[in-house]
């Protein structure tokens, strides 16, 4: 058995001393597609930012591949982990170009100075993302879903072994919202890690292949999505009477029962 | 308004600033051409009889015998360049913080510089001598000085005897700025018999305190300030409202240099006008 | 916070999309030195005492001679460090607070240099360099403060405290203006008005040593700088040690301006205009930003202290060269604005 990407034991993580989560204990194989749904401020975006460094954790541990977190160097961590985060918050002056090319900066030395490879690289991931065309556009141009894809295609310039995504499908329309996770799901079939906090269960039912709910500060459940994306336990997880169907190509569909 | 009062530019607060003194090379041959970067150098040097030799003057210079002169900059602001430009024999400077670096500039870039510091009746009449000296003019400078020396032993007979005058010398309303101990107007004021009520003051032209001043209850308060802002107000104020008021006519009071004995006969004449008949 | 400055002419296709690249630099960078270097040349020009300058380079100890070496060429010397120093210094701090309306004046060195600066001419110092050399000590005093509180919780603790001490220090110069006899008052207005004077060989080298590790410094770390103007979250996900270049940037942004402050005073609108004008032609790319801000500064300072000395006639006196920069830059800058708002 291989050994996990990511493992936590008894992880508890917030801001300040309040736990938002606390006793997490997952283990994430490599080669999988994680998804995590869970209501408005259940703690997804502060789990991520927690197994990214960016936040100490409050208690427990966190392993990744095989190293503690705290044991981890900025730069090396940045090679293997890549992150797609919430909300595009930087300087709109660059390209799209540019933006993509700083995805290759734990690669890259001192001046950032793009080699061949860089660039190639980075080329190959605003394709594999569809926004090539955006490559000399500026971003404070751009709207708030192409912006998301040029943050998608930065994470996968840096050519992870994990990939963490905070809501990807946020501002896109369907085609790319499918798009996006298509492509996720392609690299994680040649060896890619990736967990995505999604706020809609018909692509975690669609697209992943393990789901962690989290809710009131505790993991609701965690697990196969095909077994643990059902409607009661969904219902219970969002608050909400939910409906259950299928497609006729199979796939399931959850919706808001009834709403007068 | 800034200007007369800045022209008391007596930089001689808390730090001694000297006797006077050449800095750089000392002047050759005649001096003929004359840059001075204050007005009451300006002054010393029409009253020695030399006013054709000036070639630059501050820009603060009112005196209608230079108006015709290019302006070489201010008192922290001396231009280097514009008195270079002029080909001066000899620069004269008042000392000061404000001026130093472009002064010594200068006297780097060769000219002669005499520094004349003016901030009592003493400074006056060695800047008197060491002016006329440099100028060739020694024995003018000489006269100008025993002048001023002998106009002060001559008031200062008359005042002898008489009852000391408690006097307040205003150099300006807004901020109030009166004549502290340590400058020439304080001085002249004792020579005239006069007891100057803000001798306990911390510099020669302090910022005074209203209230100390209506504390002080002066019997008589002399003008000497270029414009009324702020007359009215002092005026008005219990104390002050009782005391004689007399303006004192001219610059002679605002300026250190060689009208100080002009200055100094209507100080008597007002302190004493009984005397003065 | 988005920023709102963008390069002219970027448009779609137009632009392969690296802006930086070693031949575009050597092109930007080589052509922003040809216009410090005319500048100067200007600027050595200029100035009230007519000089021959065929004289002067023949003959160093003539007048000619001793005004160019003297005066012109250590004046725009001069010019050229504070610009340098102040435009760059602006520019690595525009990235690093993610506002492109920074100004170097934010950090608390500018306001501690004007307290020493103050403090020295109030006492009357006539001890050697009294006021540049009580500048820098304040600035230093303002930073060690900065930089230590920056150490605390945010990393916008040095941020704020620089912005209180800034008022601090207001305040006390303020209170020692009251107390100042009015030729004083004279001497510390000028002073704080921002001017170049003519310093001595000594004091420019040592002033030539303070901009070149200070903006030695930031142009090292301008590719980090890029990526934290990104956000701190973001730049530390890519491999950026944050808290360290945060300090470092800091510090050698503090040490610029300090160098340039204790010897030319509040020079305003150089550490604004020239960086956020160079980042509407160049793009916010910190690595061609940071040594354009320099150049373009430089050219910028040398070239308004010439214009100060072309205003003497006028005045009779010339104007702190901050009046310039500010009327200048500010027009300029509106029509800049304007032009990119609608495009004719």
């Amino acid at each position: 058995m291989t050994a996990p990407v990511l493992q936590t034991a008894a992880l508890a993580v917030g801001y300040g001393t309040t736990p938002v989560v606390s006793e997490l204990s997952l283990s994430i194989a490599p080669g999988s597609l994680w998804s995590v749904l869970g209501p408005n401020g259940s703690g997804k975006s502060t789990l991520l930012r927690t197994v990214l460094g960016l936040l100490r954790p409050l208690s427990g541990e966190v392993n990744l591949f095989g190293t503690a977190l705290g044991r981890w160097d900025r730069r090396a961590l940045a090679r293997r982990v890549a992150w797609v985060p919430q909300a595009f918050d930087g300087d709109a002056g660059f390209t799209g170009l540019e933006l993509v090319l700083m995805g290759r900066a734990p690669h890259q030395g001192g001046w950032g100075l793009p080699g061949p490879k860089d660039l190639a690289v980075a080329r190959a991931a605003l394709a594999e993302v569809g926004v090539s065309h955006l490559a000399g556009r500026v971003v404070s141009r751009l709207s708030g879903g192409e912006r998301r894809l040029l943050l998608v295609a930065r994470a996968l310039a840096q050519e992870p072994d994990l990939l963490l995504l905070d809501e990807p499908t946020a501002f896109l329309d369907l085609q790319h919202q499918a798009q996006v996770l298509d492509r996720v799901r392609s690299r994680v079939r040649n060896g890619l890690t990736a967990i995505a906090v999604l706020h809609d269960p018909n692509l975690a039912a669609a697209f992943t292949d393990s789901t962690l709910l989290l809710r009131d500060g505790r993991v609701l459940g965690q697990g196969p999505s095909a077994e643990l994306l059902e409607a009661e336990r969904l219902g219970r997880l969002y608050g909400l009477g939910l409906a259950e169907a299928r497609t006729e190509a199979g796939h399931r569909l959850f919706a808001p029962r009834g709403t007068p | 308004m800034i200007a007369a009062l800045l022209s008391l530019a007596v930089l001689g607060t808390g730090a001694d600033p000297g006797p006077p003194r050449v800095l750089g090379s000392a002047p050759r041959g005649e001096v003929r051409r004359v840059v001075t970067l204050a007005p009451s150098l300006t002054d010393v040097v029409l009253a020695l009889g030399a006013g054709d030799r000036l070639v630059g003057v501050s820009r603060f210079d009112e005196r209608p015998e230079v108006a015709r002169l290019p302006r070489v900059g201010g008192f922290v602001d001396p231009s280097v360049e514009a008195v270079m430009a002029l080909h001066p024999d000899l620069v004269i400077a008042q000392p000061g913080p404000g001026n130093r670096r472009a002064v010594e500039t200068m006297a780097e870039l060769g000219a002669a510089v005499l520094l004349l510091p003016l901030g009592t009746v003493e400074d006056v009449l060695a800047a008197e001598r060491a002016a006329g000296k440099a100028l060739g003019l020694a024995d003018q400078g000489e006269a100008l000085a025993r002048s001023l020396e002998a106009t002060r032993t001559r008031i200062r007979e008359r005042s002898r005897g008489l009852r000391p005058v408690r006097v307040l010398l205003v150099y300006g309303f807004d901020p109030l700025v009166v004549a502290g101990p340590g400058g020439f107007g304080d001085q002249l004021l004792a020579d005239a018999g006069a007891l100057n009520v803000a001798r306990d003051a911390a510099s020669p032209y302090p910022v005074y305190s209203v209230e100390r001043v209506v504390q002080s209850q002066p019997e008589l308060v002399l003008d000497a300030a270029n414009t009324a802002a702020g007359k009215d107000r002092i005026r008005s104020l219990p104390g002050l409202h009782e005391a004689r008021w007399a303006e004192v006519s001219g610059q002679s009071l605002m300026h250190p240099g060689p009208a100080l004995g002009r200055g100094l006969e209507e100080l008597f004449r007002l302190v004493h006008p009984e005397a003065a008949r | 916070m988005t920023s709102v400055a963008e390069p002219l002419g970027v448009e779609a296709g137009r632009v392969p999309g690296v802006r930086f690249t070693p031949m575009r630099a050597a092109l930007v960078l080589g052509g922003l030195t040809l216009l410090v270097l005319v500048a100067l040349g200007a600027s050595v020009v200029l100035g009230e005492y007519p000089v021959d300058l065929l004289r002067a380079l023949s003959d160093p100890a003539s007048p000619d001679g001793r005004v160019l070496f003297g005066l012109r060429i250590p004046r725009a010397v001069l010019g050229a460090l504070v610009g340098a120093g102040l435009a760059a210094s602006g520019s690595a701090l525009q990235a690093l607070l993610r506002n492109p309306l920074a100004d170097p004046f934010v950090l608390g060195v500018s306001g501690g240099a004007a307290l020493g600066a103050t403090v020295a001419l109030a006492i009357g110092l006539l001890t050697f360099a009294g006021p540049p050399l009580f500048a820098f000590v304040g600035a230093l005093a303002a930073m060690a403060l900065v930089l230590g509180a920056g150490r605390a919780s945010s990393p916008y603790a040095a941020l704020l405290t620089g912005v209180v001490f800034n008022a601090f220090a207001a305040a006390i110069i303020t209170c020692i203006k009251t107390l100042l006899t009015p030729d004083r008052l004279g001497e510390v207005l000028y002073w704080l008005a921002g001017s170049l004077g003519y310093e001595p060989t000594r004091t420019l080298l040592l002033g030539t040593a303070v901009q070149v590790l200070g903006l030695g410094v930031l142009w090292a770390e301008s590719a980090r700088l890029n990526l934290l103007s990104l956000g701190d979250e973001e730049a530390a996900s890519l491999g950026v040690p944050v808290r360290r270049t945060r300090t470092l940037v800091l510090f050698a942004a503090s040490l610029s301006v300090a160098g340039a402050v204790a010897l030319a005073g509040l020079v305003g609108f150089v550490g604004l205009i020239v960086p956020h004008l160079l980042r509407l032609w160049l793009g916010p790319d910190q690595r061609l930003l940071v040594p354009a801000s320099a150049l373009g500064g430089a050219a910028f300072l040398v070239l308004a202290d010439a214009a100060t000395r072309m205003l003497f006639p006028v005045f009779h006196a010339e104007p702190p060269v901050g009046v310039v920069t500010a009327f200048v830059g500010g027009p300029l800058f509106v029509w800049l604005l304007n032009r990119r708002e609608h495009p004719a």
